[in-house]
């Protein structure tokens, strides 16, 4: 048995609870607020109505947006120098998980000397951080409560995982409100992402008591509500079980971390600019197919979690089942079931494969693998047609 | 092994032996630092001689260095807080004009030079200091003490001034001293009159030593120089000033260390110190007797002594008298300056005595305490290849 330990920020939780940014910033010491948003955030209003209640608080505020999807190094490093340059004293992120992740890379920039390349890895942050105040418009990231952020090496062509408890929030601050706005598409992304970071935390040698109560509720919210959240924007219970999720499957993986889908998703994620959510869920079944021999009864209680009859079935039959059902909820909000669908190559997987094996997702993985293995994993995933996980 | 490792590198990943980075670390990191920085400043500012003083919008005094502290012979942390008007000149109110006002107005620096307490003349320079924000919120002063400066410029002219009026009081004084001289001779000392000529030509003779003096005064730097031989010129002094001082019973010990170099100097420039020095060691006696009659007998040392690495000689006059004042030390060789009694002391001898040692590259050191007495100390270079005195006739 080893030691563990588990981190949460101060999370607050409601519909309206948009209304506390000024608030926050202003109890954390704040006077000038760098406040990081996506464009689709910004073009919802979302930021508007925060700018209100930053003044409300008689607080100053930097607007910066100027970050892709899966943000890239340059990008932070020009956000760092226009923090600094503002006279900015904290970081208020709304959107999705990139700009969490670009939020959180400006943060770490603007108090550490370097490059964000220099604080890949475990625990390379040396400096507080300045007050960082994160607000999901998405259910699926996570990256609201986890101590990750990811950022693209435009250099190096691959996807950065930072780690180090300094990433930990400060506060989040979750409204399920804003989740009205997001499109049906980004919903099934980012649901079934969060959906993954559960069953990865659930599965991965660090879950502990604690992380499992976290990982399986995420589970059981996201199997019963992503697809009617999918399906209507203005589903407001399903939105809100959707944003608990969101958290739950965020506090679970932070501190329990994830597997091998994940450190498959990254090396692809690096490699084809997509969402990161449907790749890990594309990838998630195949991953659980492999797993499966390492922890039979955990797979049967992610089935119950998800809601199946296994009365009469075997342990065994309900492991299955469970995997079974991740390919039916992906494919029900819409997600492609072969690596093929989303343009990846043949040729590329050894050389993906090679990196997944040093991913940190990787260590935690429930079933020791090489890089054969792995070959395998990605060719399974590349041929399969529809329905055939 | 595989497991151990394994473990490990789980709980790297977990964080377990690492937490968020806390801001008190951070902050007692840099506390450090700008503590390190105040002390540097502090030593900084303690070594300026000259005078320092931080005031906030409410002129009160929230620094001040150790040269302040030491120029208002007052503790720091019994000028904190005080007003600047009353620290710099004793006042209740603010001045008028205030400079400080116009620095915070302008926002620019200013000069002034005034006359503080303690009848000092300070140069101040005033500087506005600002907020992160820009906003002018206190003032500093750097103030020069400038006393001595201006009383020099002042005596140069005076000095030219006293000369010609000297030369032109001179003559009357030459026909009241000489008249005044025949009448007394010719006046029975019965006659009710005797008194008051004498006291008139006491008064010129009075007269005629201060234009000399001041003569002596104006024309320091016209001391004719020549080889001097220190014990001479002290020999010669005696004979002017021993009479005076044995005639008021006082003991006078004659202490010269021979083989003393020869130095180039006035010999009656010098004569002129010593005797100065001597009659004023005989003035604090007689001043101590007047106030207490028991008091041991009054003594008057006067010595030559080389000091231990030959390149200076040093001529010590000591006295057993009244002492003297702290508050007055810094004064004493300041011109027309005088603690003796109305009358007596024209305030000139001691800062001729200086002017005259400075010429010669030397100067007036004092030790004195009230009650006990005082030293004087002419002290004078000695030429710095002088060959031994054995050598010289070779």
């Amino acid at each position: 048995m080893y030691i563990s330990k588990f981190v949460t920020p101060e999370i607050i939780f409601g519909s309206g609870s948009l209304n506390q940014v000024g608030e926050c910033c202003s109890r954390l010491g704040s006077s000038r607020v760098f406040l990081v948003a996506d464009h689709s955030v910004v073009s919802c209003g979302w930021v508007e109505k925060a700018a209100v209640y930053l003044e409300q608080a008689n607080l100053k505020h930097q607007l910066w947006s100027d970050f892709s999807a899966n943000p890239r190094d340059y990008e932070v490093e020009e956000g760092a120098h226009l923090y600094a340059e503002t006279g900015c004293d904290a970081v208020l992120a709304v959107g999705g998980g990139s700009a969490v992740d670009a939020a959180k890379a400006v943060a770490t920039l603007s108090t550490n000397k370097g490059r964000i390349h220099d604080f890949e890895g475990i625990d390379m942050i040396t400096e507080p951080l300045p007050p960082l105040i994160v607000m999901p418009s998405t259910a699926g990231s996570g990256s609201e409560v986890s101590q990750f952020a990811i950022i693209s090496d435009s250099h190096r062509k691959i996807k950065m995982t930072i780690i180090s408890k300094s990433l930990v929030p400060d506060i989040a601050i979750s409204d399920p409100f804003i989740l009205s706005t997001v499109p049906g598409k980004v919903t099934a992304h980012t649901g079934m992402g969060a959906l993954s970071h559960a069953i990865e935390a659930y599965l991965s040698l660090a879950a502990t008591d604690i992380t499992d109560i976290h990982a399986l509720h995420a589970i059981k919210l996201i199997s019963a509500n992503l697809r009617s959240s999918y399906a209507s924007q203005v589903d407001e219970t399903a939105k809100i079980a959707m944003a608990q999720a969101s958290l739950h499957a965020g506090i679970a993986f932070s501190n329990a971390v994830l597997g091998l889908a994940h450190a498959m998703t990254h090396q692809v994620g690096g490699l084809l600019d997509l969402p990161i959510g449907m790749i890990s869920a594309v990838l998630l079944p195949y991953v659980m197919r492999f797993n499966l021999i390492a922890c039979v009864d955990k797979y049967a209680r992610i089935a119950r979690a998800m809601g199946a009859q296994t009365e009469h079935l075997s342990t065994r039959e309900s492991a299955e089942k469970a995997i079974e059902m991740v390919g039916e909820l992906a494919n029900d909000v819409g997600i492609p079931s072969s690596l093929a669908v989303l343009g990846l190559s043949e040729e590329s997987i050894p050389g993906l494969s090679r990196n997944a094996i040093k991913d940190a997702c990787f260590i935690t993985n429930p079933r020791d693998a090489d890089v054969d293995d792995i070959i395998s994993i990605f060719h399974s995933a590349l041929e399969a047609e529809g329905g055939d996980r | 092994m595989v497991i151990q490792s394994k473990i490990k590198l789980i709980e790297k990943l977990t964080g377990v032996h690492s937490s968020k980075q806390s801001y008190y670390v951070a902050l007692k990191k840099k506390i450090d630092e700008l503590l390190q920085i105040k002390r540097e400043w502090e030593v900084t500012f303690s070594a300026v001689t000259d005078l320092l003083v931080f005031i906030n919008r409410d002129y009160e005094i929230q620094r001040v260095n150790q040269a302040a502290a030491d120029f208002f012979t007052m503790q720091e942390n019994e000028i904190l807080g005080s007003k600047c008007y009353h620290l710099f000149y004793g006042r209740d109110a603010k001045c008028n004009p205030c400079i400080g006002d116009q620095v915070l107005q302008s926002q620019n620096t200013s000069y002034m030079q005034s006359r503080t307490r303690y009848n000092r003349v300070l140069d101040i320079f005033a500087y506005p200091a600002f907020t992160e924000q820009k906003e002018p919120y206190g003032v500093t002063y750097y103030a020069k003490d400038v006393t001595r400066l201006i009383d020099s410029i002042k005596l140069a002219s005076m000095g030219e001034m006293s000369a010609g009026v000297a030369h032109e009081l001179n003559s009357p004084l030459t026909a009241i001293v000489g008249n005044s001289q025949l009448l007394l001779r010719e006046t029975s000392p019965d006659n009710p009159q005797h008194q008051l000529i004498k006291d008139i030509h006491s008064s010129g003779i009075r007269c005629q030593r201060i234009i000399k003096n001041l003569l002596t005064f104006s024309r320091q730097d016209e001391l004719s120089f020549e080889e001097v031989d220190l014990n001479e010129v002290i020999e010669s002094a005696l004979a002017l000033a021993a009479y005076q001082i044995e005639k008021s019973k006082i003991e006078l010990v004659v202490k010269l260390t021979p083989d003393i170099p020869k130095l180039s100097g006035s010999s009656n420039g010098l004569e002129q110190i010593i005797v100065n020095l001597l009659l004023n060691a005989k003035d604090a006696v007689e001043e101590k007797l007047r106030g207490d009659r028991s008091a041991e007998k009054g003594t008057i040392t006067i010595e030559t002594r080389l000091h231990p690495d030959g390149a200076l000689a040093i001529v010590n006059i000591t006295d057993n008298g009244c002492g003297i004042e702290q508050k007055h030390v810094p004064q004493i060789f300041n011109p027309f300056y005088t603690t003796k009694q109305s009358g007596k002391g024209t305030g000139l001898g001691l800062s001729v005595s200086l002017g005259i040692a400075q010429v010669h590259g030397g100067f007036i050191d004092l030790e004195t305490a009230v009650g006990t007495g005082s030293t004087f100390s002419l002290i004078l270079p000695l030429p710095k290849d002088e060959l031994p005195p054995g050598e010289k006739s070779k």
